[in-house]
């Protein structure tokens, strides 16, 4: 059983602090929703565990082993996997060749190419990708290039996943599909997820526990049901009379 | 099936042409086949760090400068294939010292960066020089041209084949990937630093030996022709006008601009540099995929 744990972890850039003594951990297994309006220090969290950029204060851990001062590659390779916010595809390259180049570079174990391609094209056929494997990454749709996101970071073999608004900007039924895809996948390959979302409702439905970040620091934490009732997240999200 | 063995049929006339030159070709020839294949090695060597990581380089005439110094400073004193080999290490030495800093910068940077740093090696080497009193070193008892012309060309295909199996291979896919986005590349587990480091000085290792040779030829070394910028300038043109998006590419390119340079030469040597200077606008405004490019079709779709 692996945990994931950041322990009063606080980032500052200059005079603006991003985080502050931000500490929780996750379970292996468990699906954990992150909320926070923008600037709430949502991204800058996933960046820290992923290796962009060191914490100025506190630690993170994955399992016995610091993350800290990790570059980003090895923390991949150590079994976390992020995708971003605003998505980066490896645009003139073929959706196939996107995700075999994450795994033969994310798995520890170095799986030769002929494997890299297979668990690649595993990765597209969960997410729904499979028929446009030969395509250019760049002519897939928005949805197609967050899914593209995911299947990435799938290949890797990482169990640990962040997911930064991989639903943002989609429309209701690609969010539903979506949805579903998520959850298919976190039972099938046993991920913990890390979820970075604002659409509110999906958030609700795919997390086990939800963390409220504001202003840099975590406000809330507890079940779905119980954040939805919390009257400090009420007001910091509503305002002060909600 | 024929579709299949299409990529290697212009490698394959270059290789016979290569080969069969030699046994036909007069002095001349052989003149100009020594040129030609010792551009094609420079040419494909130059993709594997700036078509293949997407980091452009304009001054690969550093390695290929420092590989004819360490010729001319070795001459006589050791024998001339270790010499050779030495202009090949010393320039990949070369690329990962300075691999470090100068791979932290991208895009205009890095062009300009380059260039600056093969000016700059250039008149440290002419301050050296002039240390050592020597203004340009003499080598007597150079190779015949048949031999030189042996060593390009079994560069050139090293270079070529090399290129192709670098494309496909583990590395190669690493490297693709940071040029698209190395960001994204780091997430999913490619060390973006230490493979840009391998594909600089990999691009180094045969500009250094060609360098080597080129010195050979004229049978002298002067720093400002073994450093001439022109050299930079004319792998980059010959990259872009043959397409540097598969190994055919720089055949082509390379082929163009030798034969190209030989017709005009002799009558107009100042129209050769106003053409390649036309032709590099063109094609990067026109044809960024170059003449592999305009017969390969589109990428990813089946023929």
């Amino acid at each position: 059983m692996t945990t994931l744990s950041l322990q009063g972890v606080s980032k500052s850039f200059g005079g603006l602090r991003a985080l502050s003594d931000v500490t929780f951990s996750v379970a292996e297994g468990e699906t954990v929703g992150i909320m926070g309006a923008n600037g709430a220090g949502k991204t800058t969290l996933f960046s820290l565990i992923a290796g962009h950029g060191q914490p100025t204060a506190g630690d993170i851990t994955l399992g016995e082993r610091s993350l800290v001062g990790l570059s980003p590659d090895r923390i991949c390779r150590l079994g976390i996997a992020r995708t971003f916010q605003i998505v980066r595809p490896f645009g003139g390259l073929s959706v196939l060749d996107n995700v075999v180049v994450a795994a033969l570079y994310g798995n520890p174990d170095r799986p030769s190419q002929r494997d890299a391609e297979a668990q690649g094209r595993a990765a597209l056929a969960a997410v729904g990708l499979a028929a446009r494997a030969d395509d250019l990454a760049e002519t897939l749709t928005l949805s197609g290039q967050k899914r593209l996101e995911v299947a990435r970071s799938l290949a890797t073999g990482a169990r640990f996943l962040l997911l930064d608004e991989v639903m943002a900007g989609l429309t209701p039924p690609e969010v539903t599909e979506m949805l579903g895809m998520l959850d298919a996948v976190r039972t099938r390959h046993r991920l913990t997820l890390l979820v970075i979302e604002h659409v509110m409702k999906a958030l609700m439905q795919l997390s086990d526990r939800i963390l409220v970040l504001h202003h840099g620091e975590l406000i809330a934490t507890g079940k779905p049901a119980d954040i939805a009732r919390d009257a400090t997240v009420l007001r910091v999200y509503y305002g002060e009379d909600a | 099936m024929i579709a299949a063995y299409r990529p290697f049929i212009l490698p394959a006339v270059f290789a016979i042409a290569g080969l069969a030159l030699p046994i036909w070709g007069s002095n001349y020839l052989l003149g100009v086949g020594f040129a030609l294949f010792s551009w094609i090695a420079l040419v494909q060597s130059w993709t594997v760090l700036s078509a293949m990581t997407g980091y452009v380089s304009l001054g690969h005439a550093v390695f290929y400068g420092l590989g004819a110094y360490v010729v001319a400073l070795s001459w006589g004193v050791v024998p001339m294939a270790v010499g050779l080999l030495l202009a090949g290490l010393v320039a990949g030495v070369f690329a990962l010292v300075v691999g470090m800093p100068v791979l932290r910068v991208r895009g205009p940077y890095f062009v300009i960066l380059t260039f600056g740093l093969a000016e700059l090696v250039k008149y440290l080497v002419i301050i050296l020089e002039s240390e050592l009193g020597s203004f340009s070193r003499l080598m007597f008892g150079a190779p015949d041209l048949i031999w030189l012309y042996a060593i390009a060309f079994a560069l050139a295909a090293i270079g070529t084949i090399g290129a192709f199996v670098i494309r496909r291979s583990r590395l190669g896919r690493g490297l693709l990937a940071l040029r698209e986005n190395e960001e994204a590349a780091e997430t999913v587990g490619v060390p973006v630093n230490r493979l840009k480091m391998i594909a600089f000085a990999l691009s180094a290792v045969i500009p250094g030996i060609i360098g080597g040779l080129a010195a050979m030829r004229t049978t002298y070394f002067e720093p400002m022709q073994a450093f001439d910028p022109t050299v930079s300038f004319t792998i980059v043109t010959m990259a872009v006008v043959g397409g540097s998006d598969d190994a055919r590419g720089p055949l082509l390119g390379a082929a163009f601009f030798t034969l190209l340079s030989e017709l005009l030469w002799a009558r107009l040597p100042q129209g050769y540099m106003v053409v390649l200077g036309a032709l590099l606008i063109l094609f990067v405004l026109f044809i960024p995929r170059g003449l592999a490019g305009m017969f390969a079709g589109r990428p990813g779709r089946a023929a």
